[in-house]
């Protein structure tokens, strides 16, 4: 089956800049193609460029001086191969003093300096290993299997994908995504129903992990606003997607700390230069930037005699445009933020999911008010408590129907033929998540309820109390 | 992005078409032939015909009808290993990935025979249930034990509620009775790169 015709294939080919994911068996690690540049994976340090031009998905054996070598495709890498060895019946006569391996660790790294590839080390193993005849078929395959694993110099080099980069976070650094595992997320993109050509809210701080799961969805269609807390949003995740150029054209930022100016009307006459510690003056209005501003400064050179001044004159000028850069700089960001704000202030947006190590009670109830009526929106959090919190909170405010508080339960199964069972290490949880349908509110309603809330507290509880517990005074 | 699946009552078929619009294509099979019209009326009525190609076959023994052009397959039928080897040839040269939904675990066994003796890697089987938390107020009574001091009983604190009328409400989230234990395993795959 030849590869005719690469024209084809481009698509599907690694190129220099792309950001890849690396994997070896179950472990998984973001990179970006960059010539020259080492890579540490695993505990081997090696150079990717011998992986531009190759096909995505292909794997590759790292050599004794770092380069990668493409193994030839549908080479199986990982079958297990007994040969029809001889195997025992049972472990009874097999005693486990750690000696039955013949060769020693620096006999082992002898043959590494040699050259032997990870199966033929492997086989070296089998055949010094005193007890390897006698286990049981399922014992030896077991024992082929984890040393295949332990030396394995292979790396492969995939896409990156939602459901990579998910796995990826969650099994090496789950605390910077909140612990949020890829089902959960998986059940978050349903339930937020996220799909092309809707405009989605985002506040997150799993390191751009939502975010960058929300735009996949999106495909390049539709907008994504992002909500940041701090001085700018965290995109290291996102960018890990490797998207390409015009999906970043359909992502928005607005900080958290402005919100309450937008709903209250008052973004424009807060807006003014930013605390950025620089002693700079009104750049309100586009107008006052000047575009002859550096250049004007030309004109006093013709008098400057000797280096030192003509030095300091070439200071000066930097310093200007320095300046001036800043400005249009500060200017960009300036009108970016007004069309920004002018999309949230329709507040018609189709979903919101908010995944963040921040209380989720106000979080949800500040951003709810720019999603339009019939609309989801989904509340990760780590634990249940805020949540149950979210969920009360908006049954007494109203605007909010068929919520449910979920979590998603998960567990791995081995499938062999006779050794068909769950994994033994399990994940104890995913987090939890709120989601709901957003209603119009009637704003005369929501002031009646506001008076209830100053009942006594006995009568209260009364008209809470649901679960028929047994009441002393007679009805 | 293309995808195929056994199309069923077409619910799953929807959330994909949800997923996939409006650049991918969906092709889905399916033996019944009423069914197959009925889904085909469905998508037409919901504005997706144009995104979705209903065949009317038995797809382990014709497959999908369409090969090499799709990213994702998803089995959702009583003898997924027999359309193994269907799933391989829909997907493309270039790699994608392997789904299938099976309730015993028998057949999770063969499929995932078939997915070997194909070809296919990364092997991956599990369990997913999505479980409810009923959030209420549950109220519950205070024991009484008695009064502490009785110097002081002309003296009515907050701390001191009249005894067989202590109550404390709480906010909580409990599980309901019962719930949906098992619908079927899930077995995924990927089809490496030709």
């Amino acid at each position: 089956m030849a590869d005719n015709g690469d024209d084809i294939d481009a698509e599907y080919r690694i190129r220099d800049g792309d950001y890849v994911v690396l994997k070896r068996g179950d472990v998984y690690k973001a990179a970006q193609i960059q010539k020259k540049r080492k890579i540490v994976f695993e505990k081997q340090w090696f150079f990717l460029d011998n992986a531009v031009g190759q096909l995505y998905g292909t794997t590759f054996e790292i050599e004794a001086g770092g380069a990668m070598k493409p193994h030839a495709a549908k080479q199986d890498v990982s079958a297990a191969d007994r040969d029809g060895k001889k195997a025992g019946t049972d472990n009874r006569n097999i005693v486990d003093d750690g000696k039955s391996q013949k060769l020693t660790r620096d006999d082992i790294e002898t043959l590494k300096e040699q050259g032997l590839k990870g199966q033929e080390i492997v086989q070296q193993l089998i055949d010094n290993s005193t007890t390897f005849k006698d286990k049981t078929e399922f014992a030896q395959e077991k024992y082929i299997k984890k040393k295949k694993k332990k030396y394995d110099n292979n790396v492969t080099v995939l896409r990156p994908s939602t459901r990579i980069l998910a796995m990826m976070y969650h099994g090496r650094e789950p605390g910077k995504i909140c612990h949020l595992r890829y089902d959960t997320l998986a059940q978050m993109l349903a339930l937020g129903n996220i799909h092309a050509g809707s405009k989605v809210l985002v506040f997150e701080t799993c390191a751009g992990l939502v975010l960058g799961a929300v735009m996949e969805r999106m495909g390049g269609y539709g907008s994504v606003i992002q909500f940041y807390p701090g001085g700018g949003p965290t995109r290291a995740g996102m960018e890990n997607f490797g998207f390409p150029p015009h999906f970043h054209q359909t992502l928005h930022e607005f900080p958290l700390c402005k919100v309450n100016a937008l709903l209250a009307g008052r973004l424009e006459a807060e807006e003014g230069p930013e605390a950025a510690g620089e002693p700079q003056e009104e750049a309100s209005s586009g107008a006052e930037v000047k575009e002859e501003a550096p250049e004007e400064t030309q004109e006093m050179e013709v008098t400057a005699e000797g280096d030192e001044s003509k030095e300091k004159e070439r200071q000066e000028k930097r310093r200007e445009r320095k300046v001036y850069e800043r400005k249009v700089k500060m200017e960009e960001k300036r009108k970016k933020l007004t069309a920004t704000a002018a999309l949230l202030e329709e507040r018609h947006a189709d979903g919101l999911v908010i995944a963040s190590r921040f209380h989720p009670c106000p979080v949800l109830l500040g951003l709810l008010k720019f999603l339009a009526p019939s609309r989801p929106f989904v509340v990760y959090c780590q634990y249940r408590e805020p949540l149950i919190e979210c969920y009360t909170k908006l049954r007494e405010q109203g605007g909010a129907i068929s919520m449910r508080l979920t979590d998603s339960w998960l567990r791995q199964y081995q499938v062999l033929p006779n050794r068909t069972h769950p994994v033994l290490l399990m994940s104890g949880g995913g987090g939890y998540l709120l989601t709901g349908t957003t209603v119009a509110m009637d704003t005369a309603k929501a002031t009646t309820k506001q008076a209830k809330e100053e009942e006594p507290a006995s009568k209260r509880i009364r008209l809470e109390d649901m679960d028929g517990a047994s009441s002393n005074n007679s009805a | 992005m293309g995808t195929c699946e056994g199309t069923g009552s077409g619910s799953l078929s929807h959330a994909i078409l949800r997923t996939i619009a409006p650049t991918g294509h969906l092709h889905t099979v399916e033996f019944h032939t009423e069914r197959a019209q009925k889904a085909r009326e469905e998508f037409s009525r919901h504005r997706v015909g144009h995104l979705v190609t209903v065949r009317n076959q038995d797809v382990c023994r014709q497959g999908f009808g369409v090969e090499g052009v799709a990213d994702a397959v998803f089995l959702d039928i009583p003898s997924p290993w027999e359309a193994i080897q269907h799933a391989k040839a829909a997907i493309k040269r270039q790699g994608g990935r392997v789904c299938s939904f099976s309730p015993c675990i028998e057949q999770v066994q063969q499929t995932c025979e078939a997915l070997v003796a194909s070809g296919l890697q990364e092997l991956l089987t599990l369990e997913v249930l999505l479980r409810v938390h009923d959030v209420r107020s549950v109220t519950l009574p205070l024991p009484d034990f008695g009064p502490e001091d009785d110097i002081h009983t002309h003296t009515h604190t907050h701390t001191q509620p009249a005894p067989g009328n202590a109550l404390v409400t709480v906010k909580t989230a409990t599980p309901p009775r019962e719930m949906a234990g098992h619908t079927g395993y899930l077995t995924f795959a990927t089809k490496v790169r030709e």
